[in-house]
């Protein structure tokens, strides 16, 4: 039954991360041959290409795919969760919410105090946003319920952020939080790396733990848990891992939206709709897309840099509403 | 033999009793119906024998044990449901639906095993779906899907079946056809309780007739000593001719009648 499909949509998947992430080394301000990032990488000297390979472009490209994967890993887990292919980690509010965090850790000066106070503060955003929605619409809520309260959730972080930058001390400080929060992935170090990869690894093992559970839950709620399925233990597995793994994205990068929903529904057909097997290569499909558009965001950069967060939002949201269009039959 | 035991079952939905003080007491190798009228209990039943409400009241035993005991997968091994008006929400192919009845048997990370195979395959010839393996259950017809879904419960290879109107909403034909995978189940050696609303259908293929009403266990029998004028007009207020063929018992209702004096609350 599951042939070698899956093994050959697995291979095209790491074929093309490699691809772009050799790419992503490559392409900036200062081009390099493919032959000067692979010397730059096997025998890193002094030189300037080993430095901007190792110290700049490097933690860039792995941040990116780090970041891609917990958004499409966390965009497949949610759209198997609530069974609707329109639901995205930002949907539940965990964006939003780490977005807050992570505004007032710039309008306290958090943020200056030290690499890891962002984060820190973005991922205390992701988790209180986890346990106000199971507050709100409880262990055994419904898919609409679920996303209502999320979609309140979403609304009520918004406002708040829209508040600190309102209260910004100064024009500079509004500006740095609102340019922030389109997302982007430059002037990023190692340092941000090891501080969210811990909690993104967290957060991924629990969401693909969680995959057999998925498939269950596709013959609805109630056949689930005749089926062995202990729904309350899947859905506080899948949220938190959401929580960790999402909130630690958007505390280092900023929001960078669309890309839950965008790859988990390119790939889905290709692991023939199983919500299981669609997350891992979701994480994989997501590492892509988020590197290419961090590639495209720097081709398209002269002087003033093109957020990535902006580049996946104009990819993303005519993706959004032609989903929307197809399935508007089917969601009424 | 006793094989699954309800004892004194007691339901409350908010203020509503939707069951009070049913038992029920079924071996291995029956077919029972469970037949009333809407809102008597048969669903509330049903799901708490599945694990889905848990009863106030009263206990549940499987082989004399009490069910809880039983872990969540181990009681999904021996238990399969059928949820009325079930339904598939993604695209899956008809036999990955079918396949996903195995899942309380593969550990959290094996793959499917030549054992899960012969399981699927064969759920799939009884349900006579083997032919719609490759389309996606949203594009199948009702009576399609449903037999689908049927094929799912069977590939776990449970002991109980409990199916929710299993035959509602199929044409004459794959009414027969399901109630045949149901009898031929029986016979095999398991115990399969189904909620049915068409009477000759229950007194013909079923070995015993459970008859709930307002939540109280109505009548409780073989076909022939249940389907009687005074227990349906008792049970379901209505006349019904019961004409007593050489294949079986047909029930034909006919008018409806005034509820005789004392019979509990509809």
């Amino acid at each position: 039954m599951s042939g070698r499909r899956p093994v050959a949509l697995h291979t095209a998947l790491v074929v093309a991360l490699i691809a772009v992430a050799g790419l992503s080394l490559m392409v900036g301000p200062a081009g390099l041959s493919p032959a000067a990032v692979w010397q730059a990488l096997t025998a890193p000297d002094q030189a300037p290409a080993a430095i901007i390979v190792y110290e700049i472009r490097l933690p860039r490209t792995i941040l990116g795919a780090m970041v891609g994967a917990s958004l499409g890993l966390g965009g497949a887990a949610l759209q198997g969760l609530l069974r609707n292919p329109l639901a995205e980690p930002g949907i539940i509010g965990t964006s939003g919410a780490a977005a807050l965090g992570a505004s007032l850790a710039f309008y306290y000066g958090l943020a200056e105090t030290g690499v890891g106070a962002l984060p820190l503060s973005g991922m205390a955003g992701a988790l209180i946003a986890v346990v106000l929605l199971f507050a709100l619409a409880g262990r055994d809520a419904s898919p609409l319920t679920l996303i209502l309260s999320g979609v309140a959730i979403a609304s009520f972080a918004g406002a708040l952020t829209a508040l600190v930058v309102n209260l910004a001390p100064s024009p500079y400080a509004a500006l740095e939080i609102t340019f922030w929060l389109l997302g982007s992935l430059s002037d990023r170090s190692f340092a941000h790396v090891t501080l969210a990869a811990p909690f993104m690894v967290a957060g991924w093992v629990l969401m693909l733990s969680g995959g057999r559970g998925l498939g269950a839950l596709s013959l609805g709620e109630d056949t689930a848990r005749t089926m062995g399925v202990a729904l309350g233990a899947l859905r506080l597995r899948l949220m938190l891992g959401i929580a960790l793994a999402v909130g630690a994205a958007v505390s280092v990068s900023g929001a960078i939206g669309f890309v839950g929903l965008v790859v988990p529904h390119l790939l889905r057909p290709l692991v023939d709709h199983q919500p299981g097997r669609l997350l891992a290569v979701s994480a994989l499909g997501g590492a892509v897309l988020v590197i290419a558009a961090d590639i495209a965001a720097r081709a398209l950069s002269s002087g003033i840099e093109i957020r990535l967060g902006v580049v996946t939002a104009l990819i993303g949201a005519p993706f959004f509403l032609m989903l929307i269009y197809r399935l508007r039959g089917s969601l009424s | 033999m006793t094989l699954l035991d309800a004892d004194g079952l007691v339901v409350r939905y908010g203020a509503r009793v939707a069951l009070d003080g049913v038992s029920l007491s079924v071996g291995k190798g029956t077919l029972v119906g469970l037949l009333g009228p809407n809102a008597s209990g048969k669903t509330t039943l049903l799901r708490a024998l599945a694990g889905l409400v848990r009863p106030e009241a009263g206990a549940i035993r499987l082989d004399g044990e009490p069910i809880d005991a039983l872990g969540a997968r181990a009681r999904a091994r021996r238990i399969a449901y059928l949820e009325q008006g079930a339904q598939c929400h993604w695209p899956l192919s008809a036999e990955r639906v079918v396949a996903l009845g195995r899942l309380a048997h593969q550990g959290p990370w094996s793959r499917p095993t030549a054992a899960d195979g012969r399981a699927v395959a064969t759920a799939m010839a009884r349900c006579d779906v083997a032919a719609l393996a490759a389309r996606p259950v949203t594009t199948l017809s009702g009576g399609e899907a449903a037999r689908v879904l049927l094929a799912r419960a069977l590939a776990a290879e449970p002991d109980i079946l409990l199916a929710d109107e299993p035959v509602s909403h199929l044409d004459p034909y794959h009414q027969i056809g399901v109630m045949e995978v149901l009898r031929r189940l029986a016979d095999e050696g398991a115990l399969v309780i189904a909620v049915l609303h068409d009477l000759s259908l229950a007194a013909r293929f079923c070995d015993r007739l459970v008859l709930l009403s307002a939540g109280r266990l109505a009548a409780d029998g073989p076909p022939a000593a249940v389907m009687t004028a005074a227990t349906l007009a008792r049970v379901f207020s209505i006349s019904a001719r019961v004409i007593d063929a050489e294949d079986g018992l047909y029930v034909l209702p006919q008018r409806r009648v005034e509820r005789p004096a004392g019979a509990a609350p509809r």
